[in-house]
């Protein structure tokens, strides 16, 4: 464990990324009620804080089980390790390429989204925290259904493709030629097929893993954007209690996602573990640099930064 | 909107320091969730500053919560948000030199927090050069998170606008939001987004 206050693995299942959820239940309806001001201003300055753990750590898996399916029993296609920091507003991603070949503490040693299926959400977190040197405080779990419906609820977002690729099921009026390089606005159903394609990205599973980077980015800048807004993150939380089963009160679920809201977009860094690609028995697998990972676990278990990939 | 207005005169410091104690006359709590340190209470007779009333409402209520929570909610979040006030920016004697008992109604590392950013979370940078405060508007509205029939968190939207005459003669605005849940059944400010601005 990282240390601090109430930093046990607590792992019901819980969505990929909090911010993610604090938009389902969004009616982002401004406040008439607070005036404007009628002053002419000559200096601003502002002071944030939150009263919550210096870094916290969230496991975010997205699950393959399809609708209707447990969440919790089936494999994480999507798993990213989130770190942040409360006194700096920084924040870092690790990804982790889901075939990547590692012990999973009991069952020997297997891909690591394998973890998910044998013991839920509290074995996933021990598969991965072992792996990274950084035990998650937090794990939540979301199916890719539950993605897709929250990012049309905060109006879709935009995320800067590093490559050009295409998919079958990609609307071909809305994307003629596939996801363009560059900035690219993504609705709900993009963005699911953003982070889901793998096999016409050049690097695979490892440039999934940075799609997935790329829209929890994208993700965090609406929720930071929209945080200020009267009720929006109340209204979240309510969206967590009611959508997720979860063994946090309704007031530390709302302290988590005051501190997710204070993550300052220009101190976000994201790193996919590196690894090679072979055969583990019958099984096509990737052989993680764990070396490399520890590495950024070391450099990032209190600061939240990792400086180079 | 579905709030109320709820209107107090706040009086003075007798007004003030009532709202302190209740604010105050807290369970113990453990770790960073206690209360910061009570501030001093200042006399009754004294009054620094002019008096205003407090408009608060309800904001935004997310969940089940009937009416008479809301209102309830609405009152003592408007307590602890009021007593920060006083003890930040607009009580005490002045001119007015320590600010140390500033946070009322803060967890400790709240209060921590704030207290590195003096200047914007108090009247440090002004106290021992004003002689007067008159306070234009108070206003809190109070946006709700219900957690099994009650209030469970809450956001302070907050606006409190004082002019200042001495050395330093001049307008002054403090806006933004609080994050309060309950412990201990009390409210407890556990986080802040504030601006202070000077026209």
């Amino acid at each position: 464990m990282t240390g601090g206050v109430r930093r046990t693995t607590r792992t019901a299942a819980r969505a990929l990324a909090l911010g993610l959820v604090l938009t389902l239940a969004a009616v982002l309806v401004p406040d008439s009620s607070v005036q404007p001001a009628d002053y002419q201003l000559v200096r601003t300055e502002s002071a944030r804080g939150i009263d919550a753990a210096d870094t916290i750590w969230i496991l975010g898996i997205g699950s393959d089980a399809r609708e209707g399916e447990a969440r919790n029993r089936a494999r994480g296609d999507a798993i990213q390790l989130v770190g942040i920091n409360t006194r700096t507003g920084a924040a870092t991603t690790i990804g982790i390429p889901r075939d990547s070949w590692v012990p999973i503490p009991g069952r020997g040693t297997n891909r690591v989204n394998a973890a998910l299926y044998f013991g839920g959400p509290q074995l996933i977190g021990r598969t991965v925290g072992d792996m990274i040197g950084i035990q998650p405080d937090y794990v939540f779990v979301t199916g890719f259904g539950g993605f897709h419906r929250m990012v049309d609820a905060i109006g879709g977002i935009r995320v800067r493709s590093v490559h050009a690729f295409a998919d079958s099921n990609l609307r071909p009026e809305l994307y003629p030629n596939g996801f363009p390089r560059g900035e690219v606005r993504l609705d709900g159903e993009a963005a699911h097929i953003f982070v889901r394609i793998r096999k016409s990205l050049p690097d695979g599973d490892f440039d999934r893993s940075r799609n997935q980077q790329l829209a929890l980015q994208g993700i965090h800048r609406r929720i930071h954007n929209q945080a200020h807004r009267p009720g929006f993150i109340e209204r979240g939380v309510l969206s967590v209690m009611r959508n997720m089963h979860t063994d946090l009160s309704p007031a530390e679920l709302y302290r988590l996602a005051q501190a997710v809201a204070q993550v300052d977009p220009g101190k976000l860094s994201a790193c996919v573990v590196p690894g090679r690609t072979g055969m583990a028995g019958a099984a096509s697998v990737v052989f993680a640099d764990v070396a490399t990972a520890r590495r950024w676990g070391n450099e990032a278990r209190e600061s939240a930064v990792i400086s180079r990939c | 909107m579905n709030g109320r207005t709820t209107p107090r005169r706040v009086r003075g410091r007798a007004g003030l320091a009532a709202a302190l104690v209740l604010v105050l006359s807290l369970s113990a709590c453990s770790s960073d969730d206690e209360p910061a340190p009570e501030p001093e209470r200042p006399g009754a007779e004294e009054t620094p500053s002019e008096s205003v009333e407090l408009v608060s409402r309800v904001g935004q209520v997310a969940g089940d919560l009937p009416q008479r929570q809301r209102r309830r909610t609405v009152t003592e979040v408007a307590d602890v948000v009021d007593a920060w006030f006083e003890a930040a920016y607009v009580g005490g004697d002045l001119p007015r030199s320590h600010y140390d008992d500033a946070f009322p109604g803060f967890t400790r590392k709240a209060a921590r927090l704030a207290g590195r950013s003096m200047d914007l979370m108090t009247n440090a940078d002004i106290g021992p050069q004003i002689e007067r405060i008159e306070v234009e508007r108070r206003r809190v509205l109070v946006d709700m998170l219900s957690g099994n029939g009650r209030a469970a968190a809450a956001t302070a939207r907050i606006q409190l606008d004082f002019s200042t005459e001495g050395e330093v003669t001049g307008d002054f605005s403090v806006a933004g939001r609080l994050f309060l849940i309950r412990v201990g059944g009390d409210w407890r400010i556990i986080g802040f987004d504030v601006t202070k601005e000077r026209s």
